[in-house]
């Protein structure tokens, strides 16, 4: 179905949208007249958070937002939500963005949306998607255009939201680890996604079966050496 | 590595992080502090090439150089050795201080027999470029513009070197006096005449002059290093200075300068006289022309400082090596995945062990490769992490 919609400048919150059907469009209308309504209001509850001048939800948006979900902008739902409506740019979305990730839920009120963020950790947790969400969760944080890495303070806060439930003990050292070093400032997204196989496969906290001749990132050999001196 | 910061202005709250985008890979220098034998024993053979030392005869010299060759066999970092070693005869060539030039190119043709032909190119190249200036210098003196244009009473010659072939010097600064500066731009247009196209960098720091001075006690000649000269001839037009005016003067960089002054008013030869007296030259000092200057002998050496070496021209000797040994690493990384495209990482490492001349450690080079799989010369596998896969 495809849809224009056509906003008048100085007004808000434009509710009249012209909408178009095509011939298969019809056939099909009588069925999705109750999904065309849907889509319609996931896409007016896009708009009340929208920006005006940019046509997207930008941070503030995302903060009324979360203040209307009660939920806190920092939570990892957000970051859930965002993994699923596949969103480009840190603290945006795009309209796009917003229909990609709410229609399969249908979520077109804000009720609606906050049971969509208990259903997604269900749908994070599931081992298929659980690689794809970390992945995307370390590109969601690449904001500059050519960037490969983020720096070590926010790699700590992103490993604790998005790794932490599942590796606690894991992640706490490794957090700890990173702040003491000075070898790297920055982790890219190699050394990202081996710390990830490590806690998969990596026995803990005794490392028995860790053999840093393998191809494990420096880092991690550096990050088992400091663990089996900290507990001789 | 470069590094851009991004700050976020306050109106802005980002739900999430703020990161501060860093662009670039971590490079570390492969720095291993144990390996001095190298650095060690070029400093002996300097000691025994240098003129001046303990007289030895020819045979004599012959035969250490030989013994020297034995222990040479054992080190291991022989990059390090040659950074060294050519550090140390470029002094001794540029400086006039070789004790025999035979005995330099005996021990030349000693390595190349040890090391073959690679590891002496340059070296040889020093020496050609020597022999070069040589005839520069006969033919500057010949020349019209040094007939013409060169005051009568100086002389000047200039050794011209091959940037290739010699140890890198970093630039340093100096406001040279006009005249000597004059005789640099009628060098500079005698050689460019000859050889046009070619770019010619003045490497002050390396510089030495013989100065004429008279002193109440006596007339002298004094065998300075440039930087000195700039200094003393300061006092041509004042009778005292203080370190501050000479710093403004002359441009030199301040340890450099400290170094200078104590050379000129600390040492056994002082020239000029510290107020106050003392060993090093803080900021509040003040320089005179030492009037009662005197000494044994008309010819005075007082460039010593430009043959002893400061622990930071070693230091840096030894990173650049060590920085080279990067760039092999990666060459040979690249090397071995383009012609293998597939490789298991321990079967990655044990090729490039049998490749590189040098000893490394394994982390070193896991540093190495995961430098390249930033820059995409290489990825991981997705379906096996122990396995690289060549990037076109």
């Amino acid at each position: 179905m495809r849809r224009s919609s056509s906003k008048k400048t100085g007004q808000s919150n434009s509710t009249s949208a012209s909408i178009t059907f095509s011939a298969t469009d019809l056939f099909r209308s009588a069925s999705s007249k109750a999904s065309s309504k849907e889509m319609e209001r996931i896409d007016n509850l896009f708009y009340s958070y929208a920006n005006r001048s940019s046509g997207m939800i930008d941070p503030e948006g995302i903060e009324t937002l979360c203040s209307d979900m009660e939920v806190d902008h920092t939570d990892v739902r957000i970051l859930m939500l965002a993994w699923k409506m596949r969103a480009e740019k840190q603290g945006y979305f795009t309209l796009e963005e917003w229909r990609r990730g709410l229609k399969s839920p249908r979520a077109d009120t804000v009720n609606k949306l906050k049971k969509v963020l208990l259903d997604l950790e269900k749908e994070v947790k599931r081992p298929s998607n659980f690689v794809d969400f970390y992945t995307y969760a370390f590109r969601y944080c690449l904001t500059e255009e050519k960037q490969k890495s983020i720096d070590i303070e926010s790699i700590c806060q992103l490993l604790d939201l998005v790794l932490g439930p599942h590796f606690r003990a894991q992640v706490d050292y490794f957090v700890e680890y990173l702040k003491i070093q000075s070898d790297y400032k920055v982790i890219n997204m190699d050394q990202w996604m081996g710390f990830y196989r490590f806690c998969n496969q990596i026995s803990f906290p005794d490392f028995s079966n860790y053999d840093p001749e393998l191809a494990w990132p420096l880092i991690l050999d550096n990050f088992v050496e400091w663990m089996r001196a900290k507990t001789t | 590595m470069g590094c851009s910061f991004v700050l976020c202005d306050d109106h802005c709250s980002f739900p999430f992080f703020i990161p501060f985008p860093f662009l670039g890979s971590i490079s570390g220098i492969l720095l291993d502090v144990h390996n001095r034998s190298a650095e060690l024993i070029a400093k002996f053979l300097d000691e025994k090439l240098r003129a001046g030392n303990k007289v030895t005869s020819e045979e004599e010299l012959e035969g250490t150089l030989e013994k020297v060759l034995v222990l040479f066999r054992f080190i291991q970092g022989k990059d390090v050795f040659e950074a060294f070693y050519k550090k140390d005869l470029a002094k001794r060539l540029l400086l006039g201080k070789s004790a025999s030039i035979d005995a330099e190119k005996s021990m030349i043709s000693k390595l190349k027999t040890e090391c073959g032909s690679q590891f002496t190119n340059k070296l040889e190249g020093m020496f050609k470029d020597i022999e070069l200036s040589k005839e520069i210098n006969e033919s500057f003196k010949q020349s019209s513009q040094a007939r013409t244009k060169l005051p009568s009473g100086i002389e000047l010659s200039v050794h011209v070197l091959t940037t290739g072939y010699w140890p890198t010097y970093p630039p340093m600064d100096v406001r040279l006096p006009h005249e000597l500066n004059v005789y640099q731009d009628i060098f500079k247009e005698f050689y460019l005449s000859k050889y046009s196209g070619r770019r010619l960098m003045w490497q002050n720091s390396l510089g030495h002059c013989v100065l004429k001075a008279e002193f109440p006690k006596g007339k002298k000649e004094l065998a300075v290093s440039l930087f000195q000269t700039v200094v003393l001839m300061l006092f041509n037009d004042a009778q005292k200075l203080s370190f501050q005016d000479i710093k403004d003067s002359t441009g030199i960089e301040d340890k450099e300068l400290r170094r200078t002054l104590q050379s000129l008013a600390c040492g056994k030869v002082r020239v000029l006289q510290k107020l106050p007296k003392g060993r090093d030259v803080d900021d509040d000092d003040s320089f005179v022309f030492n009037e009662g200057f005197a000494a044994p002998l008309y010819r005075i050496k007082v460039n010593a400082i430009q043959m002893k070496e400061t622990v930071e021209e070693n230091t840096s000797t030894t990173e650049r090596v060590f920085q080279d040994r990067q760039y092999q690493v990666d060459a040979a990384i690249v090397r071995i995945m383009k012609t293998r495209k597939v490789l298991s990482h321990t079967l990655l490492i044990t090729e490039l062990f049998q490749q590189l001349k040098f000893p490394i450690k394994p982390a070193d080079l896991k540093k190495r490769i995961e430098s390249l799989i930033d820059r995409e010369y290489l990825e991981r596998d997705k379906n096996n992490p122990q396995i690289y896969n060549y990037l076109a």
